[in-house]
């Protein structure tokens, strides 16, 4: 089975790098895209076919791909010639001739589109081709892109009823992906996986019974991800008299909006930012607050999230997306409706008057659920189970 | 005769009552203005136009504009010299003495009473001009200088502060603010605010009762103008059963956040992104409108609020900024406590249940207060009134 992982460049995001290697440790793994940086694997059945990004050298490279199509198979390159007439000027033409020819010409079984928006461009190799598409249904591509824009909802309903099969990460992302007419047989949850040193850095949480309230985020400014919600919880906070710490990981510099925000709600001495940290440090840093929140107002599934739930660390997040797929009320962490700055400060006191009992059989609970859902093993399994009932399917 | 030069980064569009009828009342009273801007793309006739150093890529064109401002510096040495000495003397580095002398230099030629920054962030880098020319300086003050600008750019208002002769305000609000931003409270202030054109609005006929409420803002897509917080009360109105339709006239960045909270929301049937419009659409959008919301986290003054109070629109504001001082709470309209979407939808539903008779005597109270209070020819007085000191 010939399996390409595709997500347009090379390297690729962490967690398709994960589901590569990953897949290549049973099966052959091609990548083809544009190499942004040099990478190599230790596997050797990962097999990079790139699209160089230097031009002189992807006009070399595709020459003698094109005379070995030629050898190949000619009817392919017409076929490819045929496609590429639908774009408009001699360099798009050739930019896509140039992409779409190593994939020709190494045919693999199955093409696993990592970003929905890719979708518009690679449905031909399925008709003209025989390829089976896959596609993952991963955040903004599915939540909110084809909303804003509705040429891209368009493309979305008239390609999502061919595609042989969806990876969701997860349940509501499914749903979201049938309004656009993907069919619900074909969808498949497969959970991305949590890092391992997450869970063996679990410990049972000791209760900080300080009166300030230790709350941190992590995530960058933009609308999607609700922050300004969260700021005007921390100022209902303090009306109520409650001492409040946040800290927000990840930006360097708060944006425009919620700096006039802090500064008009007076949160200057409240809030604080810090810049962000690889992994080892970051799981430090997170066991010395008292609560992650995510205040967003759409998520696949939010990683931080689950990654604090495997620490050990209690969390709040809004009603979104997956998120209620894990977040259980009263079981593995606590939940509020989106856009809601009172549900949120109301929550926040609530988690910090939990008793150490129920808190710690809270974050016992999720650290479990976590780990027995999000791990690596079975994440993989489900994808080569995904690919192998299409192929033979 | 006075001459007022007016520094802007280009000048007015047409449609901008405030500076064109600042301008057109200057020269009735027999003031000459010298607009001085950095670009003047579409030939400005209503007054002379001098315009700065504009960086262009073509090689050719940047050499003629160098040029250019060698010569306009070699025929004002006195005046450079002067400038360069006060610069020294606030301890500017020589590097950043040099740019300023190259991006002030179609300044330092003009001959002037008053040398009047349009806006704050206009007058940085500038603040010795005044001086080395021999005029005196204004400025004024505007919602983005005051309540953005100076929260990236701590203390900077510092220079300027000390070398402006006169401040004009276009709100109270903006005047305590730059108060608190180290503004003495020594320096000479006037607070003008904007002013329309009554004449031009024409009070909306009185319409008869449909069942579905239209609802307006006018503003550019941008988080300050509360939009989000608009749209999510408007999510309560519609639980309560309210039919309305909300129009938003305006283009921004947040086109996109808006477009998704819109969905979320489940408001896509009766909230309508408009775009951009010229103001003769605007005024006959606002002809057909019920109730206006300017629901802003802060607004220097807001123009669009007095337009709205003319043609007879109830207007529900934010306490934000200096729109407090655009509406007399329930006497003219009504001011909420600025992002707190339950409280305006609180308010928008009562608004909605207050007998017509009431709400006349409103909307009549709220045009004659704007015909009163806010006409160009008060502007204009006050403007004269400003340059005299």
């Amino acid at each position: 089975m010939k399996i390409a992982i595709f997500s347009g460049s090379i390297p690729s995001t962490t967690f398709i790098e994960h589901l590569i290697e990953g897949v290549a440790k049973t099966h052959t793994v091609w990548l083809f895209g544009v190499k942004h940086s040099p990478k190599k694997y230790k596997a050797s059945n990962i097999k990079i076919v790139a699209t160089p990004k230097a031009k002189l050298l992807n006009l070399w490279v595709t020459f003698f791909r094109t005379i070995w199509l030629l050898l190949k198979s000619p009817k392919d390159i017409f076929k490819l010639l045929i496609e590429i007439k639908q774009f408009p000027s001699l360099y798009t033409k050739w930019n896509w001739y140039s992409k779409w020819l190593p994939i020709i010409l190494y045919k693999p079984d199955i093409l696993h589109i990592q970003w929905a928006k890719d979708v518009e461009y690679y449905m031909f190799l399925k008709k003209e081709f025989d390829i089976k598409i896959i596609l993952s249904l991963r955040g903004a591509h599915i939540n909110y892109s084809p909303v804003v824009n509705p040429k891209l909802a368009a493309i979305y309903r008239q390609e999502f009823p061919h595609i042989d099969g969806f990876h969701a990460v997860s349940k509501a992302i499914g749903l979201e992906a049938q309004m656009y007419g993907a069919p619900p047989k074909r969808i498949q949850v497969i959970h991305s996986p949590v890092p391992k040193c997450f869970f063996e850095e679990y410990l049972i949480l000791n209760k900080n019974e300080s009166k300030i309230i230790q709350i941190v985020s992590v995530g960058r400014f933009h609308w999607i991800k609700g922050f300004k919600y969260m700021l005007d919880a921390i100022f209902l906070l303090k009306q109520k008299g409650k001492q409040v710490n946040y800290t927000i990981i990840g930006p360097q510099k708060f944006s425009e909006e919620l700096l006039f925000q802090i500064h008009q709600l007076g949160l200057e001495k409240d809030i604080k930012l810090m810049a962000s940290l690889p992994q080892d440090k970051l799981i430090i840093t997170l066991k010395t607050f008292d609560m992650l929140v995510l205040p967003s107002l759409k998520e696949g599934i939010a990683n931080v999230v689950l990654e604090a739930m495997a620490l050990g660390l209690p969390v709040l997040s809004s009603d979104c997306g997956g998120m209620p797929e894990v977040v259980i009320p009263k079981n593995t962490g606590w939940l509020v409706p989106v856009r809601d700055p009172e549900a949120l400060a109301n929550a926040i006191v609530e988690i910090k008057d939990t008793s150490v009992a129920e808190l710690q059989n809270i974050t016992k609970n999720a650290h479990h659920f976590v780990q027995e859902h999000f791990n690596a093993e079975d994440s993989i399994q489900q994808f080569l189970e995904l690919y192998e009932s299409i192929v033979n399917d | 005769m006075k001459t007022i030069g007016l520094v802007l980064s280009q000048p007015p569009a047409y449609s901008e009552t405030f500076f064109n009828a600042k301008i057109k009342g200057l020269q009735e009273i027999g003031f000459q203005v010298v607009l001085l801007v950095q670009s003047n793309p579409d030939n400005y006739e209503l007054c002379k136009v001098k315009v700065g150093y504009n960086w262009s890529s073509y090689p050719v064109k940047r050499l003629a504009a160098c040029i250019k401002v060698a010569i306009r510096i070699l025929l004002n040495p006195s005046r450079i010299r002067r400038f360069v000495k006060l610069e020294r003397q606030a301890k500017r580095s020589w590097t950043q003495i040099f740019k300023n002398t190259f991006t002030n230099s179609h300044m330092f030629s003009e001959h002037l009473d008053w040398l009047h920054f349009g806006f704050a962030t206009l007058a940085l880098q500038s603040e010795h001009v005044a001086k080395a020319i021999g005029s005196k300086m204004a400025v004024s003050l505007r919602g983005f200088d005051i309540d953005v600008y100076p929260l990236k750019h701590p203390d900077c208002y510092k220079l300027l502060w000390s070398q402006v002769d006169k401040v004009h305000a276009i709100s109270n609000y903006l005047l305590q603010s730059a108060y608190q931003l180290g503004l003495s409270k020594e320096t000479d202030v006037q607070i003008i605010t904007p002013a329309i054109d009554i004449e031009k609005f024409k009070m909306k006929p009185e319409k008869i009762a449909s069942i579905e409420t239209k609802l307006l803002t006018v503003a550019r897509l941008h988080w300050m103008k509360g939009l989000t917080e608009t749209l999510e009360a408007l999510a309560i109105l519609k639980q309560e059963g309210v039919r309305f339709n909300y129009t938003i006239i305006g283009a921004g960045d947040l086109y996109e956040s808006l477009c998704f909270t819109i969905h979320q929301l489940d408001l896509t049937d009766s909230v309508f992104l408009a775009g951009k419009k010229s103001q003769g659409e605007v005024i006959q959008e606002l002809t057909n409108t019920d109730i206006y919301i300017q629901y802003s986290q802060s607004e220097g003054f807001c123009n669009a609020v007095l337009e709205a109070q003319a043609v007879g629109a109830i207007c529900i504001v934010s306490d934000g900024g200096g729109l407090p001082e655009n509406i007399i709470h329930q006497e003219t309209g009504w001011i909420v406590p600025k992002r707190q979407p339950k409280a305006l939808a609180d308010i928008l539903l009562y608004v909605l249940q207050i007998p017509s008779q009431e709400k006349l005597k409103i909307m009549d109270l709220a045009r004659g207060r704007v015909a009163k209070d806010f006409s160009i020819e008060y502007q204009k007085n006050q403007f004269v009134e400003f340059y005299k000191a």
